[in-house]
């Protein structure tokens, strides 16, 4: 079963996308700071990450240049969730390797959606 | 400076009259002396004339006076007639003499000198005369006179003299006439004089009166001016090129505190902050070099040391030969419509960072509420009646709607704040349109409306902001559906000359003439009470988007008969 980590400060939101992640057939694992993501990525070794932009301690492009810096970080597949999206953030989060933006408020299908695609896309890779 | 102005405008004319005059009155003196000379001349000539010639009467009659009384003497032996023979020869040596000093021409000289011969030979013989009486007596005397010479004498003396006399009178008539025509001239001259002196004067006056009042208008002037720069609230300034402070008006004094007397004389840079000493010393400068500075913002410093913030307009003064001469500095003193301008650009920021704030902090607890209710309402997490379930879409309808609203007005906040950006590339409508179908059909289907679609074959691909194009469009086919309560919205594609031309027509009721104009503002709602749910602003976000592109949006209605919305994307755009 793909590991999922959702790296996001909104635990509600958190909640409902792992139920239907885990519907979806993926194993979740959920970080709510940008630190435990870090861990997380290191310890769980997940297959994709959905990541939240605007967080306490570090924002999103901090921790996915983080991520990146981590030897099972560097070529995982990233879905970035946000509710900011102007074109400098983008840009940035572009050259740090997020591959699916997808902006606030999404539906967890959405999510769900991109995540099949990333990972197709990376298997096919 | 004002004194100067009046005296070089009033002299310029006036001095040119005078000194015409000074010319005239030259000419008039020297004439009329030469003329004086000349009639005093000629009536002197006159004058010597008539006085040689009462000389010659005298002398010829004293003459024959002598000859008489010797005769009357001789013939009578009467002694009374010798009573004034002594006194008629000395009136005869009077008158001759008379003549001598008078006579000056050789003729008259040479004449005079026989006049005064033949006189003394008559004199002597008449002598001769009276001594043959005493000697020889009576008849021996007149013997004498009879034989004697005397008659040739005075015949000769008498010829003389008329010949002279006549000439004489010639030579006064002469002097007459040019007396006479002197005077004929002196008169003219005087009355032609006196006319060009009288006109002189007129014209002189009539320039002085001229610019006496060309100079009253000019002293009205400047004391109107110097009443506006005294009222003033603003400071007016002049200074020298160098800087120097030459006068101050009120609302210099109103502004920096400072009176007159305090600062004119001192440099300017007294005025400027130590920050601004640089830039003022460039000012000076370049108004130096006959630059014009105008509404220039900048700092300066009051008497009590308060720096404000001044509006600088500084111009440079020329003088009468073209060069700078000196500087005039108008300053405004911006520091309350500068704190309030910051006021205001805070309370903008701060109405856009809250906007910002809120929409975003709305959307995401929305998106966790619709996903949670989403998750029960699906049944994933046990069972659910049909009657929860209704109620549950009831909230899943108005979480959309504050979600929509959230959107809408993050949207008019960057619209308003410049922020509106395009993430411009290539796109084929056609997908745009598909996009927006597949989302809208489930509600066409619900209202049992036809949703039909004819976009053209090889339309060409186009420049935009999918995202941003595809909002526009299902903006316009959601009101579209939401207006019409039953028949159909047809959306079209097509090719116009330079840009895509995409139409969204529905059979709804239409749209109210009176509504028409306000169509595309913001915060408009139509419609009945109840359809109005949305921000206002869809439309109007809509229309900027479109506008960002390039392109128009218009819309046609006819009531009764539906609505059709019109937008185009062209396809010269840049990228």
């Amino acid at each position: 079963m793909p590991k999922v980590l959702i790296v996001d400060d909104d635990m509600d939101w958190v909640k409902v996308l792992a139920i239907r992640l885990r519907q979806g057939g993926f194993e979740v694992v959920a970080a709510t700071d940008a630190y435990q993501g870090v861990a997380l990525v290191h310890k769980e070794n997940p297959d994709c990450i959905v990541l939240d932009i605007s967080m306490p301690a570090g924002g999103g492009i901090t921790t996915l240049r983080n991520i990146r810096m981590t030897l099972h970080g560097q070529m995982l597949p990233v879905i970035v969730v946000s509710g900011v999206g102007d074109p400098e953030t983008r840009r940035a989060l572009q050259e740090a390797g997020a591959r699916v933006f997808l902006s606030k408020p999404c539906k967890a299908e959405d999510v769900l959606e991109a995540i099949r695609k990333a990972l197709e896309g990376a298997g096919a890779a | 400076m004002r004194k100067k102005i009046s005296e070089r405008l009033l002299s310029h004319w006036l001095s040119m009259f005078l000194f015409l005059m000074l010319v005239v009155l030259l000419i008039f003196n020297t004439v009329s002396y030469l003329t004086i000379r000349q009639y005093n001349g000629a009536a002197g000539e006159r004058n010597r004339g008539h006085r040689i010639l009462a000389a010659l009467e005298g002398s010829l009659g004293g003459l024959l006076a002598m000859q008489s009384a010797v005769r009357g003497f001789v013939i009578t032996k009467d002694p009374s007639y010798m009573d004034g023979l002594t006194q008629i020869e000395t009136g005869i040596a009077q008158d001759l003499e008379t003549a001598a000093s008078l006579v000056i021409l050789p003729l008259s000289k040479q004449r005079y000198e026989t006049l005064q011969r033949l006189a003394a030979q008559e004199i002597e013989f008449q002598k001769q005369v009276l001594a043959f009486y005493e000697r020889q007596g009576p008849e021996a005397a007149e013997d004498l006179i009879e034989t004697g010479r005397g008659e040739s004498l005075t015949d000769q003396i008498q010829e003389l003299v008329i010949g002279w006399r006549l000439d004489q009178e010639k030579f006064i008539a002469a002097a007459d006439s040019r007396v006479r025509r002197v005077a004929t001239r002196a008169l003219v001259f005087l009355g032609v004089g006196t006319a060009l002196a009288a006109c002189l004067l007129v014209a002189g006056g009539l320039t002085f009166r001229h610019e006496m009042a060309v100079h009253e208008k000019i002293e009205r002037e400047l004391a109107r001016l110097a009443g506006i720069v005294s009222f003033s609230d603003d400071a007016i300034i002049s200074e020298s090129v160098e800087g120097k402070i030459l006068t101050w008006n009120r609302g210099a004094q109103q502004i920096y505190g400072f009176t007159a007397e305090e600062v004119i004389g001192r440099h300017i840079s007294y005025l400027v902050p130590v920050t601004h000493q640089k830039e003022s010393k460039e000012i000076l400068e370049r108004v130096g070099r006959g630059e014009h500075l105008r509404h220039f913002e900048t700092k300066r410093m009051t008497k009590d040391g308060r720096v404000i913030d001044v509006s600088l307009t500084a111009s440079p003064l020329y003088g009468r030969r073209g060069r700078v001469v000196g500087i005039s500095a108008i300053s405004h003193d911006i520091t309350e419509h500068k704190r309030m301008e910051e006021e205001v650009r805070q309370a903008i920021a701060i109405k856009s960072r809250f906007i910002s704030i809120a929409s975003h902090e709305l959307r995401s607890p929305l998106t966790a509420m619709r996903e949670g209710i989403a998750l029960v309402v699906e049944g994933l997490q046990g069972p659910v009646t049909q009657g929860q379930k209704d109620l549950l879409d009831v909230a899943l309808r108005n979480i959309d709607r504050l979600s929509r609203l959230s959107t809408d007005i993050l949207n008019f906040q960057k619209i308003e704040s410049g922020q509106l950006r395009l993430v411009r590339t290539w796109h084929h409508l056609g997908e745009i349109v598909d996009d927006v179908i597949t989302t809208v059909r489930p509600v066409a289907d619900e209202k049992k409306l036809s949703l039909t679609v004819d976009v053209a074959k090889d339309l060409p691909r186009v420049v935009c902001d999918k995202d941003k194009v595809t909002q526009v469009l299902m903006n316009l086919v959601t009101n579209s559906l939401k207006f019409t309560p039953a028949g159909s919205v047809h959306i079209e594609a097509r090719k116009d000359a330079d840009a895509l031309h995409v139409s969204v027509r529905d059979s709804g009721p239409g749209i109210p003439v009176r509504d028409m104009p306000r169509l595309f503002q913001s915060f408009q709602q139509f419609g009945a009470a109840s359809e109005k749910e949305g921000s206002g602003l869809g439309l109007f976000i809509a229309k900027q988007i479109i506008l960002a592109h390039g392109g128009r949006i218009w819309a046609e209605s006819q009531a009764g008969k539906g609505s059709v919305f019109h937008f185009t994307l062209p396809l010269q755009s840049l990228l």
